[in-house]
């Protein structure tokens, strides 16, 4: 049942606003300053613009031709992020995969996204794990990060006027484990990866969403050791979109979003809004860029009362929902977006086969 | 004279069991999917991607490999645990699996259709009966949860059946636009010979969703666990034997995580 927010009081609002305000501040270490400035502006405006300029993507060059390009360039590199040597190279419908002995190269649809590891060598280089605090400085990564796009990238990671490559946050591999003796420790962890993510601002509007996204992975001796991007050129379309003020982007998220933000249990991770570029494989290659929202909630409910009772810890289920809110007024039509085509009140494009329920047959042995 | 029938009986049989024993690495897998986007009387949430994430995976891995089967989890307890595994995952190499989740102090648990059914890590074992499932891929928040230390009093009672490889997450795996593929990545990845690990880590990653990707795997001992952990991939699962109960000395995981 869809809650309308018509007629909420306004305190709920102001809640939910100083709520997002405060997750945004403390969950997320891992955030360059950029992204949790960000997080604070839309928690508070929403945009914080009341127009954009809509942007349409220009086609890439072809996953053939970027696949051939980037294979060339790293064909000579003594680098962990290679390409010499003997490989086998696979087309499928739409994505080229590039192969040899222990990398690979990947690049999707029209080439404005790839992804590349050398897993061999960060298999290799697991022996010189390191304890986690003792792992890449979020600083030092972006510096990293931004040497090796400068150097490596700079054909396929092209910044348009008025755009500016942002920082965004920082993950790492971990790994860890211990006996299975009863009451044994664990082991402490320790880190083989360091990976660096930034995204893309258009005049001085964050892009949310898997579009505009580059992560850059290095082991810990500081050698990039993979990469991804996902990343077209945006243009101008030659017309702009007014966008909704922050208690019309919050009813919106009540009407289209998992879960209800105002129900207990219901927590949100992360409420960023700018341009939202749901990424190559699962955009609408004919709609624009518009604005729009994209939230992250989390729902833990009880379902266990007696658990719950004996232990907090125990006792619940947690759900966790992505949902991308449309922003702008008028929407744009996208097919791919079920949000914004429910706005619209248009179908959107589903491709889902339902399972049955399980049949009682006889399973033929081994 | 004697040689020559020799050498006629050898060829043949050397032939054959170099056919035998290429086949067996080359072997077609069976892979089960089980999968649930809405809930009885709607006690848990909605999972509106489910049905996209899982009937792309499947038309991904079918295209090399055997889907045996595809069910929602109505009634389904009693097949994910110890009851009728034998004729639900045990029946398959490897089973995908998306639904809610739950970690708690002495279990994992998993949301079933049916109202306040879940099936919990201490009733299922895996590994042990019919085919004998290898590889326990779950899209379910918190299951693989480490970082209270009982990690293995959860998730042992299923990988002492044999199981060989689990894939989760340790706290949240979102459901949404982004996510719709991340089944179909994972596919992708394992027929590409990715390792398991990378296979579901890289399926599962967008950058801009904040995805918990954990792995794990047992062994004999440390390295020997590190070395399982590292090195299985849909084509060679089967060469790393099964270790059960008492064989199993050491529990090893990888996580991804914004820090």
């Amino acid at each position: 049942m869809k809650i309308s927010t018509s007629t909420r009081p306004v305190f709920r609002v102001s809640r939910w606003v100083a709520a997002v305000s405060l997750l945004s501040g403390l969950a997320w270490a891992a955030d360059f300053p950029q992204r949790v400035e960000s997080a604070k502006r839309s928690a508070a405006q929403g945009l914080g613009k009341a127009e954009i300029p809509l942007l349409k993507r220009r086609p890439g060059p072809g996953m053939s031709a970027v696949a051939g390009v980037l294979a060339r360039k790293f064909s000579q590199s003594a680098a962990p992020i290679t390409t010499r040597g003997r490989s086998k190279t696979q087309t499928h419908r739409n994505r080229v995969r590039i192969a040899g002995d222990g990398w690979a190269l990947q690049v999707y649809g029209d080439g404005t996204k790839a992804r590349y590891r050398n897993s061999a060598y960060l298999d290799r280089y697991a022996s010189h794990a390191r304890p986690v605090g003792q792992r890449l400085s979020e600083s030092r990564l972006e510096a990293l990060g931004r040497q090796f796009i400068r150097e490596h990238l700079q054909d396929a990671v092209v910044l348009g006027a008025n755009e500016a490559l942002v920082p965004f946050f920082t993950e790492f591999q971990i790994g860890g484990g211990g006996p299975t003796k009863a009451g044994a420790p664990m082991i402490e962890e320790q880190v083989v990866a360091n990976t660096v993510v930034f995204s893309r601002a258009v005049n001085g509007t964050d892009v949310v969403g898997p579009g505009s996204k580059i992560a850059i992975t290095f082991a810990n001796d500081e050698k990039a050791v993979g990469f991804d991007f996902d990343w077209p050129a945006y243009e101008p379309a030659g017309k702009t979109q007014r966008v909704v003020p922050l208690p019309e982007i919050q009813k919106r998220l009540q009407e289209l979003g998992s879960a209800k933000t105002d129900s207990p249990g219901v927590k949100v991770e992360r409420f960023e809004c700018g341009y939202f570029d749901a990424g190559l494989t699962r955009r609408d290659s004919d709609t624009l860029i518009q604005a729009g929202c994209f939230v992250h909630t989390s729902a833990r409910r009880i379902v266990d009362q007696a658990a719950y009772s004996q232990d907090p810890s125990s006792g619940h289920i947690l759900a966790a929902f992505v949902d991308a809110i449309p922003a702008g007024d008028p929407v744009e039509p996208d097919k791919r977006w079920r949000q914004a085509a429910k706005l619209l009140g248009i179908a959107p494009t589903v491709r889902e086969v339902r399972p049955p329920e399980r049949k009682r047959y006889p399973i033929p042995k081994p | 004279m004697r040689l020559a029938r020799q050498f006629r009986l050898t060829i043949p049989f050397a032939a054959a069991t170099f056919l035998l024993a290429t086949a067996g690495s080359l072997a077609v897998a069976r892979f089960g999917t089980e999968c649930q986007e809405d809930y009885q009387n709607s006690w848990q949430d909605g999972l509106d991607y489910v049905w996209e994430r899982c009937s792309a995976f499947n038309d991904e891995l079918d295209d090399t490999d055997t889907k045996v089967y595809y069910y929602n989890l109505v009634g389904a307890k009693s097949w994910w645990e110890s009851a009728n595994d034998q004729l639900g995952m045990e029946t398959v190499n490897l089973l995908y699996a998306c639904t809610h989740g739950g970690g708690w102090s002495t279990k994992s648990v998993w949301a079933m259709w049916d109202q306040n059914q879940f099936a919990e890590s201490p009733n299922m074992r895996l590994g042990d009966e019919s085919y004998g499932l290898s590889i326990f891929s779950t899209y379910s928040c918190e299951t693989m949860k480490f970082n209270d230390g009982k990690m293995w009093t959860r998730m042992g009672p299923i990988m002492r059946g044999g199981l060989r490889y689990a894939t989760g997450s340790h706290d949240k795996v979102y459901d949404g636009i982004t996510t719709d593929e991340t089944g179909e990545d994972y596919a992708d990845n394992l027929q590409d010979g990715d390792t398991i690990k990378y296979a579901w880590k890289d399926g599962n990653s967008d950058w801009a969703t904040s995805q918990d990707i954990t792995v794990m795997a047992t062994g004999s001992n440390k390295s020997n666990c590190e070395s399982r952990r590292d090195g299985m991939k849909w084509q060679n699962y089967t060469s790393y034997g099964r270790l059960r109960d008492g064989q199993i000395g050491w529990y090893c995981y990888w996580y991804w995580n914004n820090l």
